[in-house]
């Protein structure tokens, strides 16, 4: 994988969270791609801390559920999102595997909130990911989300982050 | 709201805020009790600043020297093992001229140095040393007064769970939580070596009164609409059971209309409920040490363990056990603004399989991306914003098992042997949230004693 492939595959993962194509994003995902997000510490065990997310597999899609739910009254009126991607390097590890770090900025907002100032809430992380090719297309088998203010106060986030 | 003017204090009739008249069936909590600021300062100074309020578990401050930050009411808080290995509470303020000693939520410190002027205080709080004090010139009267840190009026310690009072007017901590330590116990018996704590913290801040999530764990009637999604999630994971036997998730009493339940209000303002017959008791995390528990405290006692469950001890503090057990601590910020720092606490030698169900289940349903918890935390918002309706004086909220609820325990309370003032049971389908008398009593009770002692010392 190549810096500009690595660069054009985040950018497409994080359009498909901003234009809310959950179910194309989970697929990135296959059935044993992980997803954290951590708390407090975020170098502590997720296998024997709590973390914000940890899921893979069912818990995923038990997650794309609650997002294609009408029933997802934290999503109502629903955050809108955008991610910027910068600070990428990408490190090969083989034919078929890369790892990639990155960082972000996540801006949410309500999109018509009846309170006009709603406030923008901005998440800026740090994000690693493990890539491995499956049947010709590169899968997320691990992605780690940890916000700067993992330690503090944090928003109402929707489904996927 | 009738006033009078007495001095510089307005004094207020709270009579008026708490309409009980349950022989008409008919129970009500004034709107202004959510939206007056007015009324949230005297809150915090008649019932927060004069009551037992949580501080922290003992796991949180388990080293010499450790400390953890916190507030009660409006105070900041310092909640420290000293070097000697005993606890203390005082004032997170320096006496010299008031900067907080710890700014940190959580650490380790052999002494707190003043950044301002250098005061230095060791880890039990005593004044080690005023810089520069031999040339300042320092009067008797000075010389003569502790320069120690403040320690709070009462601390004392339930089991691992530390409690304060700023003011030596209350009941022992004991006799405070009275028979819903019943409750408390059942989860820390769940090993005969008690309680840890899991790090990662899933703490929430909400644009709300505080009092809404104090009311929210003690309501089930909003399981079904409110976490619809997370209802949802389940049966599509029903669905889908047998390709994977990992279940995270156990909301089967959401589904199951074989449960019951009891409500419970004791002494003091605290509440209870208790979900029982629950299906898929296996599970849940507990059970992977349920045979030992039953051996060591008996069926009655480990039935309760298992349970799904909620003591809610008033103001502050709430053991909830809906999948699985969060502690959550309340923190009042303003009339419209509530920290809640939220812990994750399991039984020590709990089984590593049992504890990573525990954790994931934890995350899924509590944590600020759960499949639950933002969206009661997105409600508290909306209710306070519905609230400014000051055209309404009551909301109609406190009626739902009205007609069921009796003077004294109910069957299941006198088979356990505990005492409760008030008790509902029935069907799970009654989903009550009639059990706020309890609580509303002592919020009344509170505010009355701490009016009639700001006025006897007018």
């Amino acid at each position: 994988m190549t810096q500009a492939e690595a660069e054009q595959f985040l950018f497409n993962e994080v359009r498909l969270l901003d234009q809310r194509r959950y179910q194309e994003w989970r697929d990135l995902f296959g059935e044993k791609g992980l997803y954290w997000v951590p708390v407090n510490d975020t170098d502590a065990d997720p296998t024997i801390n709590c973390s914000v997310i940890y899921a893979c597999g069912q818990q995923l899609d038990d997650r794309l559920t609650r997002a294609e739910s009408s029933y997802f009254w934290a999503d109502q009126p629903p955050i809108k999102s955008v991610h910027t991607v910068s600070n990428i390097s990408v490190d090969v590890m083989g034919e078929q595997l890369v790892q990639i770090l990155a960082n972000q900025v996540i801006y949410l907002f309500r999109e018509n909130d009846q309170r006009r100032d709603s406030p923008l809430e901005i998440l800026p992380a740090t994000s690693e990911y493990k890539l491995a090719k499956h049947a010709g297309e590169w899968q997320i088998t691990y992605k780690k989300l940890a916000f700067l203010q993992a330690d503090g106060y944090l928003p109402l986030l929707p489904a996927f982050v | 709201m009738d006033a009078r003017v007495t001095g510089e204090k307005v004094v207020r009739n709270f009579d008026q805020y708490v309409d009980e008249r349950l022989d008409e069936g008919v129970f009500r909590v004034h709107l202004d009790t959510f939206r007056d600021p007015e009324l949230f300062d005297l809150e915090m100074e008649y019932i927060w600043e004069k009551t037992w309020i949580f501080l922290g578990h003992d796991a949180q401050i388990a080293e010499p020297n450790d400390f953890i930050t916190t507030q009660i009411g409006r105070q900041p808080v310092i909640l420290q093992r000293g070097d000697d290995g005993e606890v203390r509470a005082f004032l997170n303020h320096c006496t010299h001229r008031g900067p907080r000693l710890c700014k940190t939520q959580r650490g380790n410190a052999v002494r707190h140095t003043c950044p301002y002027h250098g005061w230095m205080f060791d880890s039990q709080g005593n004044c080690m040393m005023i810089a520069d004090e031999e040339a300042g010139g320092y009067s008797q009267a000075f010389k003569a007064m502790s320069h120690d840190l403040h320690r709070v009026a009462r601390l004392e310690c339930y089991r691992g769970f530390y409690w304060a009072s700023l003011t030596d007017e209350v009941p022992s901590l004991r006799d405070y939580l009275g028979d819903v330590t019943i409750f408390i116990d059942a989860w820390i018996d769940q090993s005969p070596n008690e309680l840890e704590w899991v790090k990662g913290d899933a703490n929430f801040t909400y644009d709300g009164n505080w009092k809404m999530v104090f009311e929210n764990c003690l309501d089930l009637y909003h399981a079904k609409s409110l976490h619809a999604s997370f209802g949802n999630a389940v049966m599509n994971r029903f669905k889908n059971m047998g390709e994977d036997e990992r279940k995270s998730i156990n909301l089967d009493d959401f589904v199951n209309a074989t449960a019951e339940v009891s409500y419970y209000n004791f002494d003091h303002g605290h509440g209870a409920l208790w979900i029982q017959n629950q299906s898929q008791q296996e599970d849940r995390p507990s059970y992977a040490m349920f045979k030992e528990m039953e051996e060591r405290v008996g069926a009655k006692r480990a039935e309760l363990m298992l349970s799904g469950k909620v003591a809610a001890i008033f103001p502050s503090i709430l053991f909830v056990e809906s999948a699985t057990f969060q502690m959550r601590m309340i923190r009042p910020i303003s009339v419209d603004k509530t920290e809640v720092y939220a812990f994750c606490l399991a039984p020590k030698g709990e089984p590593a399989e049992a504890r990573a169900l525990r954790i994931r289940q934890y995350e899924d349903f509590f944590s600020a991306s759960g499949l639950a918890t933002p969206d009661d935390t997105a409600v508290y918002r909306s209710a306070q914003e519905g609230d400014q309706a000051r055209v309404l004086e009551w909301n109609q909220g406190y009626h739902r098992g009205i007609e069921q609820m009796q003077q004294g325990p109910d069957e299941k309370a006198t088979e356990m042997g505990f005492n409760p003032t008030l008790s509902i049971h029935g069907s799970i389908a009654i989903q009550s949230e009639a059990m706020y008398v309890g609580p509303y009593r002592e919020w009344l009770k509170k505010m009355k004693a701490g009016q009639d002692s700001a006025l006897a010392k007018l």
